[in-house]
């Protein structure tokens, strides 16, 4: 078996899963960006109309730009806290002593639940009559007491970003105990050696070096939290208002509660499309560096 | 005097440190038990409110009489959770089944052979995560009703195999991307082909990193709500999906929600030991990096 | 009522005696069913929520494959995915399913996909006239039936008996002495005087109440023109009265922005609210096992008017109907026929041997003011008749999906953050204004 054998042989399995449950349904559906297809008129593809649909949604559709903003603030939040919070724990966490394994086990759990379960769970735990969380943040803040926490434009939307961290810390966090036990531990002795304090230490020696991990998950992260979908449908349903009502909220809306099949692919498309570009903009700063 | 004082003043420094010392690491531990409240709090609320009686769930009070009313309801005809489970016992073996080996060979082929653009293809297949899932959802859906398998757990397979597979490609190869070149190598040399060096030498080292994409692939498919939702009706629903039976047009049965909700997280209160344990062996082998 | 019974019991007799015979005329078959079994042996697939109704039409489709060799195959959908589910079996082409039910207001957007009935209907000589208006029109669009109303809602006002005698105050008879009664309540018992809902979430659920207060104030969604008018004078001063519990009188329970249906429920359920305004279903869950309240605490009346001759609340149903894709029209229609006979829904309503499928919900005037049935439900049914001879539906239209989305979030918004009605009604008018001419009826 020769190299070139080998080389696809090992690779066709993992194509042909992608080419028809990825690319086929990804081609597909861009295929029905470009038609008129309103399930409520007819169940087979409306009329092609080339690029109205983006037209529309670019010119006429405040709503959906309404839908952009949430996205990206509920992205650059949830992103940004859940990495600085995953590696404050993890920097916490990083030891073998019991307590500190014993509360890394306990924190996988948080991760390990269903996005679903995740967010039924804290409209309950939130809901202002009888739920728990919500009888503790108003013990806490009694500044908070009036305020239905779901249902206020910013605190929704902070409940949101909140809970989406509580849900990927820990995962991140074991990611960045990993990376932060594989650092060589000479040059960290050496500089505790000369006397460097802790800050220093960690954002001179420790951060350079953690640099491609936090490309890594940064990266993730953003996926995820673009795609999140789940909270929304369970927690918030978009409200109040359209506060938190997201790009993939208002694709799935606009699909299966309005029946506009070819508007909402046109939507996803100029979705992934945007993200694409940044991604592969960001992946050209960072990872063209760190080589 | 002044011989005297200067060891003085040295034991008071040491001690002021000591002192310094003893107060951050109190502060340290204080920190790390007000994370686990605040992170095991919620989850310890949901399962004792599995065990409250349908008066006691939207009480706040914190004791309780406990019961398995909630348990027998949900295992009952109304809710089915035994077959709900098992259904997500079958779809997420039979992804794993398929998805890790599929996923190892391609994530060597990408580490160890030239590919005209780099690392643009394992890193194209992740961008497809990007698409929203409701797009990929339409398609499929109108695939699988025409060769006839919605509302099975292939059907179920099939898409949670669309969304792993990327990741873990792009998991297992960071680790075998660590790995030096020589062993293989040395392998062949040896007289094994490139082939079985991949079997003997190379997977075997690279467990951690397959592992570490396993335990990820799991958690992921056992979770899948939003596929699961649409792609099935009746027979082969899944735990994550029965959370919505206990929504009805007259509100929401909490107790039997925890109840599920519980059942879903066992396997995970199970295996997260093992899970803190490889994430930390696997990275540390210098995956990711 | 006699003649009723006698008719019934006959009826029942036939049955027994046509099926012992193997055949007879058709107008000796109940319910308008045909004689001779022609669909022997067919299996008639249903698409239907989880209700204590369903489950306890479910335990008596032996009657049905008696009288029609047909086997219904009762297949549960939770309530919030129904309507997820009929779109993609609808767009699927799929014939998997045969009779499917939903909320009233989507049956516009899905009659496409929806075998007409009034043939049907009139062939078997169905009795349309045994039903409240109310419920027929919410089976219709334009002018055409799409489904036969099986389970329905009437809107009530439950109040606490014991805090409004304790406080001396009546029962209110219309919005105002209701905001008023709320304050009195409040005022003297501690608790909030109502609860609303003017959360966003479950299927629009928040516009139930406000339209309560539209029809209350005669607006309409769309002039005759299809013009939208929802942000005339009359839909201003009804959605300023829909909100003033919360902000101008400060009667309605904290949680009320926050809250969907379920939970301003539960939130008078928990002891915390004196008044809720909701479908009927909420009886049995205020006086159930997870309420703190006992059945002589709650009381309840027909929904508050304006005084100005107007009664003001809505009526609800979800219909059943035949998808045009099923392979077997003609038996789901006999199917459909039986879940829709009174008698099996009086049954029901009358059998509190198990609590698993304990209902009150009837839709035939028949059973409304069945004797028997109120007896066994504590007269629910009969307030609920009162309101619904006078009640109108929700909005019919294609759109509704769309135009509701739009709708759920302003008035959730004016709830959450203030503002300028006017303002926020006009916003919403020009969103609903492009919906609807994108998609004309």
């Amino acid at each position: 078996m020769n190299d070139t054998t080998l080389k696809w042989g090992l690779l066709t399995p993992a194509i042909l899963i992608s080419a028809v449950m990825l690319f086929y349904p990804i081609g597909e559906s861009f295929w029905y960006s470009l038609h008129d297809w309103n399930l409520t008129q007819s169940p087979d593809l409306g009329p092609f109309i080339g690029v109205k649909n983006y037209v529309r949604l670019l010119t006429a559709d405040p709503e959906f730009w309404s839908s952009v903003r949430v996205s990206l603030i509920f992205s650059f939040f949830s992103v940004t806290i859940t990495i600085v919070l995953s590696l404050g724990m993890a920097l916490l966490l990083q030891g073998s002593t019991p307590l500190e394994v014993n509360v890394r086990t306990l924190l996988v759990l948080a991760f390990a639940m269903s996005p679903a379960l995740v967010g039924i769970s804290w409209r309950f735990l939130l809901s202002p009559e009888f739920g728990a969380a919500d009888a503790v943040i108003k013990w806490l803040i009694p500044g908070m007491r009036d305020v239905p926490i779901l249902a206020d434009d910013r605190t929704a939307m902070a409940a949101l970003v909140a809970v989406d961290v509580w849900h990927w810390s820990p995962y991140f966090m074991l990611t960045f105990v990993g990376a932060l036990a594989s650092l060589p531990q000479e040059t960290i002795e050496a500089a505790q050696v000369d006397g460097a304090g802790r800050g220093r230490i960690f954002f001179g020696i420790m951060l350079p070096q953690l640099r491609s991990v936090l490309t890594v998950t940064i990266l993730l992260k953003t996926i995820f939290s673009i795609k999140m979908l789940e909270q929304v449908i369970t927690m918030t349903k978009g409200g109040p208002g359209n506060s938190t009502s997201t790009v993939p909220y208002m694709v799935y809306e606009t699909a299966f509660r309005w029946y506009d099949f070819g508007y909402a692919a046109a939507m996803a498309y100029f979705l992934a499309f945007v993200m694409l570009i940044l991604a592969m903009i960001y992946a050209k700063m960072t990872m063209g560096d760190a080589k | 005097m002044t011989e005297q004082a200067i060891p003085l003043v040295i034991s008071a420094k040491r001690t002021r440190r000591r002192r310094r010392g003893m107060a951050l690491r109190v502060v340290r531990i204080v920190t790390i038990l007000a994370m686990s409240l605040l992170w095991l709090a919620p989850i310890a609320w949901i399962i004792a409110t599995a065990f409250k009686s349908p008066s006691d769930v939207l009480s706040l009070d914190i004791f309780f009489t406990p019961t398995l009313e909630n348990f027998r309801r949900a295992f009952g005809p109304n809710y089915m959770l035994g077959d709900r489970l098992w259904n997500s016992t079958i779809v997420t073996l039979g992804t794993l089944i398929v998805a890790i080996p599929v996923s190892t060979a391609a994530a060597y082929a990408f580490s160890r052979f030239r590919f005209p653009g780099g690392s643009i293809w394992p890193l194209g297949l992740l961008a497809t995560q990007f698409v929203p899932s409701v797009m990929v959802i339409i398609p499929l859906f109108i695939l699988f009703r025409s060769i006839g398998i919605l509302d099975t757990p292939v059907a179920l397979i099939g898409v949670n195999l669309s969304i792993v597979i990327p990741y873990a490609i792009w998991m297992i190869k960071g680790f075998i991307d660590a790995l030096p070149m020589d062993m293989e190598e040395a392998a062949m040399t040896d007289g094994s082909s490139r082939f079985r060096a991949m079997i003997d030498v190379v997977v075997p080292v690279a467990m951690p990193g397959i592992v570490t994409a396993t335990i990820f692939c799991f958690v992921v498919t056992w979770n899948e709500f939003f596929f699961a939702l649409i792609l099935t009706r009746d027979q082969s629903v899944t735990l994550p999906v029965s959370l919505m039976s206990a929504r009805t047009d007259r509100g929401d049965a909490w107790e039997i929600m925890a109840v599920i909700g519980l059942t879903i997280m066992v396997p995970m209160m199970l295996i997260s030991r093992m899970v803190q344990k490889h994430f930390l062996k696997g990275l540390t082998t210098g995956a990711v990096r | 009522m006699a003649y009723l019974m006698n008719r019934r019991s006959a009826i029942l007799g036939v049955a027994l005696a046509t099926t012992i015979a193997g055949g007879a005329l058709a107008q000796d078959m109940p319910y308008g069913l045909k004689p001779g079994k022609p669909y022997d042996g067919v299996t008639v697939t249903v698409m239907l929520p989880n209700a204590g109704q369903y489950r306890a039409q479910a335990k008596r489709l032996d009657q049905l494959k008696e009288l029609t060799g047909i086997t219904a195959d009762y297949s549960y959908v939770p309530y919030g995915q129904l309507l997820d589910k009929i779109t993609a079996e609808a767009m699927a082409q799929s014939d998997t399913y045969d009779l499917v039910t939903w909320q009233d207001s989507w049956g516009p957007s899905l009659s496409g996909y929806l075998e007409p009935l009034d043939q049907r209907i009139a062939d078997d000589k169905v009795d349309m006239t045994d039903y409240p208006k109310v419920f027929v029109e919410s089976a219709k669009y334009k002018d055409k039936m799409i489904g036969l109303p099986v389970r329905a809602q009437a809107q009530l006002l439950f109040y606490r008996k014991d805090l409004f005698d304790k406080a001396g105050v009546q029962p209110p008879k219309t919005m105002d002495e209701m905001v008023k009664a709320a304050k009195t309540v409040q005022d003297q018992s501690g608790i909030s005087g109502i609860a609303m809902d003017y959360g966003k979430g479950n299927g629009f659920q928040n516009l139930f109440s406000w339209m309560n207060f539209m029809y209350g104030h005669k607006a309409t969604l769309l002039d005759k023109d299809g013009k939208v008018v929802f942000n005339n004078e009359a839909g201003v001063a009804a959605t300023k009265d829909y909100l003033s519990p919360l902000l101008d009188a400060k009667v309605a329970a904290p949680g009320s922005i926050q809250f969907v249906e379920g939970d301003k429920v539960q939130s008078m359920a928990q002891g915390n609210s004196a008044m809720v305004m909701v479908w009927w279903w909420g009886y049995p869950v205020l006086t159930g096992e997870r309420s703190t309240l006992k059945p002589e605490q709650v009381g309840f009346v027909a929904v508050p008017g304006f005084g100005n001759g107007t009664d003001s609340s809505i009526g609800q149903s979800m219909p059943f109907g035949i998808m045009k894709t099923s392979k077997h029209k003609d038996a789901a229609w006999e199917v459909l026929k039986w879940m829709a006979n009174p008698d099996l829904e009086k049954a029901i309503a009358t059998d509190k041997t198990d609590p698993d499928t304990n209902e009150i919900i009837v839709v035939h005037t028949s059973s409304l003011t069945d004797p028997a049935v109120n007896k066994a439900n504590h007269g629910v049914e009969e307030v609920g008749y009162e309101a619904l001879k006078t009640s109108q539906v929700m909005p019919m239209m294609k759109t509704w999906p769309q135009v509701a989305s739009v709708l759920e979030a302003t008035i959730s918004d004016l709830a959450a953050n203030g503002g300028d009605v006017k303002a926020a009604l006009d916003e919403a008018a020009s969103q609903v204004q492009r919906v609807v001419d994108r998609n004309p009826e």
